[in-house]
């Protein structure tokens, strides 16, 4: 099981990742987190919801109520501007903590 | 969740979340209690729900600050906008008009760079009380402009008739303090916003 610090960490880029595919809403984001990670990126479902929210109010995602396909309301998420931009920003950083992580791992089989 | 004090949106969101989440259980064949008990542990204990909530419902409230600031700008900009046209009267000479331009641009710059005067609070909640309490002492001060020292200093000292521009100058620079006070709210947002930047 991945840390909890790990896990918090890497909600926000990827909710952003996910919602960059297309507008999602809160259960199917967890579902593909889930399903993308073998269950080993277990998020605690209900504090997914906090961290939605501050990403809107952040300008980072927009939400609307819509409807589920039993009828239900559902409030969906989409990206904004800010947030395919914060996207490229945290890709850039953890994509430089794994090119470090991989550099170091690499220099102990030398 | 609402007794944990979870407002309404947010509430009608986890329900739609826990009920999906049952729904999913059954289709896996589980019972109806063991879906629903296993759908509420998943979805975390209510207190630790509550907790990140309401850091998010305090950042609102400092939103509403600058809101309410944002509110008070565009009236004593609508204000200043309805007397404007007086500095183009001919009896006002160039010193008022230079004076009127000189305010309305410190007033610009206050709410554009003032957050680098400002204390970068880490506290939402103070950041809120100190923006709502200028905004309040905004309303004070234009109370008692109105009240006291338009009649008591501005007309017995300026004058009303001979020197017009001082005026409706002495307006401008009121709705001017009312703005800036009002701007204290966003400024001190900024300045987090800021130093938060900063620590990342």
């Amino acid at each position: 099981m991945i840390r909890k610090e790990l896990v918090a960490a890497s909600a926000e880029p990827l909710v952003l990742a996910i919602l960059a595919k297309g507008e999602s809403y809160g259960y199917a984001i967890i579902q593909d987190v889930k399903a993308r990670s073998g269950g080993k990126l277990n998020w605690t479902d209900g504090m997914l919801y906090p961290v939605l929210h501050r990403m809107e109010r952040r300008g980072l995602i927009k939400s609307r109520w819509g409807e589920s396909e039993t009828g239900r309301k559902r409030k969906y998420y989409s990206l904004k501007k800010d947030g395919k931009a914060a996207m490229t920003k945290h890709h850039e950083q953890w994509s430089l903590v794994h090119a470090v992580l991989a550099g170091l791992k690499k220099e102990q089989y030398v | 969740m609402r007794a944990a004090g979870i407002v309404p949106p947010s509430l009608a969101e986890l329900e739609n979340h826990l009920r999906e989440d049952i729904q999913r259980r059954r289709r896996l064949g589980l019972e109806a209690d063991k879906a629903f008990n296993d759908a509420v542990a998943a979805i975390g204990p209510a207190a630790v729900l509550e907790r990140e909530f309401q850091k998010v419902e305090r950042s609102r409230a400092v939103t509403v600050v600058n809101l309410v600031g944002i509110a008070f700008l565009a009236i004593a900009g609508f204000f200043s906008l309805m007397i404007a046209p007086k500095f183009f009267h001919p009896m006002v000479g160039p010193a008022p008009r230079l004076f009127a331009v000189m305010i309305v641009a410190m007033t610009a710059l206050s709410w554009r760079y003032g957050y680098r005067l400002l204390p970068a609070l880490a506290n939402p909640w103070l950041r809120a009380a100190v923006g709502a309490s200028c905004c309040v002492v905004a309303m004070i001060w234009m109370r008692c402009f109105v009240l006291y020292l338009l009649p008591e200093i501005v007309i017995r000292i300026i004058g009303r008739d001979t020197l017009l521009g001082w005026y409706f100058l002495s307006f401008l620079g009121a709705f001017a303090i009312a703005a800036v006070l009002a701007g204290v709210g966003h400024g001190l947002e900024k300045a987090a916003r800021e130093r938060k930047a900063v620590a990342d």
